[in-house]
């Protein structure tokens, strides 16, 4: 089936709540690539992005009778997944407070050093980063999150999420002077 | 030269970007981390069917979620029906005065008027008042 012949989100979502498996796999056809994108830059490797892919589906099939077509349809799936990816890390790591001042002391110096850099490239650096950096990374950086509900959502304090950010930024500029300094 | 050896130096160790260059690039069109797609691995689909069948297996039918409160409340006042029609039981009652065996309790609930007066040892006797 060409994706132009896809039934629209609605038929999707009216199919799936009534358990249509035909209408499951049409509704993960066509959302699993970007939702694996975003798995792939939370988690620390491909196995964890496979759980939390697949975690995430059936967390989305379940309560799809609970979602109000009041926002976009992926905006909701996507934020289960970013919840899903929250549970798994906090399964497994706990995050560690620095210093909130070590913000400040992050080198800023100037270079244009990012010209070949691709998104495959940024997500290796991304996954790369230690748990807790990673996550408020991610929820900062890319979903656009404030540290106040990435605090909430993480159960931790503002200035944890700030720091964590901080330390990101700097462990990033790190590799990727680096990387650069490799290719000189 | 000076500025060869600036230039060596810089070749040798080159500063850190610097962090708006990062963020431009995060940000720039087509190069999108938020919108970045990735073809999920072909296995994962068969595990999603697993799963969520053994999801909705474990779930209670929908159906019978109304039912709930109604059960709830239903079982509620049986109960207090049972403990109530129980207590007000005369075969209970009379158990309970058997059991309880207190002279005085004992006189004070049955219905026979009876006195109780005190022997000489101080202990209580009921004695039956004749109609």
């Amino acid at each position: 089936m060409s994706s132009n012949h896809l039934p629209n989100d609605h038929d999707l979502i009216e199919g799936c709540i009534l358990g249509n498996p035909v209408m499951q796999k049409n509704l993960y056809d066509k959302y699993a690539p970007k939702m694996y994108g975003i798995c792939l830059r939370y988690a620390a490797n491909s196995e964890d992005a496979k759980d939390i892919l697949q975690d995430g589906f059936v967390k989305v099939f379940i309560n799809l009778s609970k979602f109000k077509a009041m926002g976009s349809f992926e905006g909701w799936m996507r934020r289960i997944f970013v919840n899903t990816a929250i549970e798994l890390y906090r399964k497994k790591n706990q995050l560690y407070a620095i210093s909130e001042n070590q913000e400040e002391n992050i080198p800023n110096q100037d270079i244009s050093a990012l010209d070949e850099l691709e998104a495959e490239d940024i997500i290796r650096l991304i996954s790369e980063l230690p748990n807790g950096y990673r996550t408020v990374f991610n929820l900062f950086a890319v979903e656009g999150y404030s540290h106040k509900e990435i605090a909430t959502m993480m159960k931790i304090s503002e200035g944890t999420s700030k720091s964590q950010y901080a330390r990101a930024k700097a462990w990033l500029q790190e590799k990727i002077g680096n990387r650069n300094q490799d290719k000189v | 030269m000076e500025w060869t050896k600036k230039l060596a130096e810089y070749e040798a160790a080159p500063p850190l970007p610097s962090w708006n260059e990062i963020e431009k690039t995060l940000h720039q069109d087509g190069n999108s981390l938020y919108n970045h797609v990735v073809p999920p691995p072909t296995e994962s689909w068969e595990a999603i069917s697993t799963k969520l069948s053994t999801a909705e297996n474990n779930l209670t039918p929908r159906a019978l979620n109304w039912l709930r409160p109604f059960l709830r409340y239903a079982a509620m006042i049986a109960f207090l029906a049972i403990a109530t029609a129980t207590l007000v039981n005369h075969s209970f009652r009379n158990a309970l005065i058997e059991s309880i065996q207190g002279p005085g309790i004992k006189a004070a609930l049955t219905d026979t008027p009876k006195i109780l007066i005190k022997d000489s040892s101080n202990k209580i006797q009921v004695k039956q008042i004749p109609r």
